[in-house]
């Protein structure tokens, strides 16, 4: 189960935020060797975590497995103030309802009970996220060959620059858009049968107090909702069509 | 050579999302080789050990005569361009994947047969998928003259093209569609199945629960639109979703 935390709730999970510190630097330093990283602790935080991220752990058996966080567009990012040099001088699409993505990783053995791994929970979660938030897009940093996948699992993708060498290998930035169709996508590829992102109910919304959060979720008519087994009824609300 | 390879990819990533059929995508794509200073290409999955090209063309715009006696002679198992992908998911010239170390004598004959249809050097993308690497796109040339900006470019515009011819609605040569589409669990059960497990013995041999074991086999059912395991099975085969 991914979990949404925003500075309104991050209060409520400090045993998962110090994990998710350890998590990020096991994964991005000691498995990808970003060293650049590297923490004395063996906690992965940098600058950006103090400007209001969003922070999406999906977690097992309250173990976080997964995670990606999503920065403002609108107040420093890495885009911004680590490689602005990857846009040749073009502005890119800076706005409060446009973040970017960043630190996306999941355990590579580690599944749900389903068998589902994590690194494809992790993309379905972000999905549900953008959904949820009403997002207009994410923009990415990534290896161009990751375009390749995002397409395939439903994500709109548009180049925002030609891609360029950084350490030794491409980096492209780009621009994505989910819908609910990409979050159907990715539950049939991957084959999740439930929501895979919780969001608490009372939450606000982390942009605007007055916007409600509405949280994906599978239509009745959908075969997958009849055959979920999260035993949680379908009640009027959660078929509202998002 | 194209003056601005960031304007000619946005051209190009733009238009080829409206294009409905292999021509249209070919001549799109060939009008951006050659802003490159690039001849001809091909676009292909890759064939295992002693299996044939053919199948696995999405689109070839590789002059007749070659790539007739290409697939006929099985050179796909004698090119170190496709070697070199199966190695790296960095785009590369056809000199750089040459250069780096001593061709085999079969090797060598490819190379040397494709410059007798002035194929020289070439620039190559591996398309890496959400299983894996799954497609070379590859564009011939007499002689690569590309900057890191036209690099850039041309690794955006082979992935845009490849995705496109991937998800036409008629399908591809060699793709029959998206709904057909196991994940990789899925098959693993239909394999099972296929040797007569039941669910409870499939759960047992991959770890799972027999009710997600269940779970995986009706997905797989109403992807092949099967309505019993017998029928799940011969689908798979006949699509060779299993062998």
């Amino acid at each position: 189960m991914m979990h949404l935390i925003t500075s309104a709730n991050v209060g409520r999970y400090p045993n998962v935020m110090e994990d998710v510190w350890r998590f990020r630097h096991d994964h991005f330093v000691n498995r990808f060797g970003w060293e650049a990283l590297r923490k004395a602790d063996g906690r992965e935080i940098d600058q950006f975590d103090d400007s209001d991220p969003i922070h999406l752990p999906l977690l097992k058996n309250g173990k976080v497995i997964g995670y990606s966080r999503l920065l403002r567009t609108d107040r420093p990012h890495l885009l911004s103030d680590v490689y602005p040099e990857l846009m040749d001088g073009v502005p890119w699409p800076r706005s409060e309802d446009v973040f970017e993505w960043t630190r996306c990783v999941g355990d590579a053995e580690a599944t749900d009970e389903d068998g589902v791994l994590a690194t494809n929970l992790v993309c379905a979660g972000v999905a549900e996220a953008f959904v949820a938030l009403g997002l207009r897009a994410l923009i990415v940093q990534t290896h161009p060959k990751l375009v390749t996948r995002l397409l395939e699992m439903g994500w709109r993708v548009h180049p925002l620059n030609v891609p360029r060498p950084y350490d030794g290998k491409p980096v492209a930035v780009i621009m994505v858009v989910a819908s609910p169709e990409t979050v159907r996508a990715n539950y049939a590829m991957f084959g999740i049968r439930r929501p895979v992102l919780q969001i608490e109910e009372d939450l606000p919304h982390p942009l605007d107090e007055a916007t409600t959060i509405l949280p994906f979720r599978l239509d009745a008519e959908d075969s997958i909702a009849r055959t979920a087994a999260s035993g949680r009824p379908l009640s009027a609300s959660s078929q509202r069509k998002v | 050579m194209s003056n601005n390879p960031a304007e000619e990819m946005f051209r190009f990533v733009e238009s080829v999302q409206h294009l409905e059929d292999r021509g249209a995508i070919s001549d799109q794509l060939l009008r951006s080789a050659r802003s490159f200073g690039l001849m001809n290409f091909g676009i292909s999955g890759l064939p295992d050990k002693g299996e044939k090209i053919d199948p696995y063309v999405l689109l070839c715009g590789w002059p007749e005569e070659w790539f007739a006696r290409y697939a006929e002679r099985g050179y796909v198992h004698a090119d170190p361009v496709i070697a070199r992908t199966r190695e790296t998911d960095t785009p590369f010239t056809w000199s750089e994947a040459i250069g780096q170390r001593a061709l085999t004598p079969s090797e060598r004959r490819t190379m040397d047969e494709a410059s007798e249809f002035r194929m020289m050097d070439g620039f190559t993308v591996p398309i890496h998928s959400i299983h894996g690497l799954s497609a070379i796109v590859t564009f011939g040339a007499e002689k690569v003259q590309l900057g890191e900006k036209e690099r850039g470019a041309l690794h955006m515009i082979a992935i845009y093209a490849h995705n496109r011819l991937r998800t036409l609605p008629s399908g591809g040569g060699t793709d029959n569609g998206k709904r057909s589409k196991l994940t990789m669990r899925e098959r693993d059960c239909v394999l099972w199945c296929a040797q007569g497990k039941t669910n409870w013995e499939i759960s047992a041999i991959l770890g799972l629960s027999e009710r997600t074991i269940e779970a995986y086999l009706k997905n797989a059912g109403v992807k092949l639109g099967t309505v019993n395991r017998a029928h799940l099975v011969a689908e798979s085969i006949r699509r060779g979703v299993i062998h």
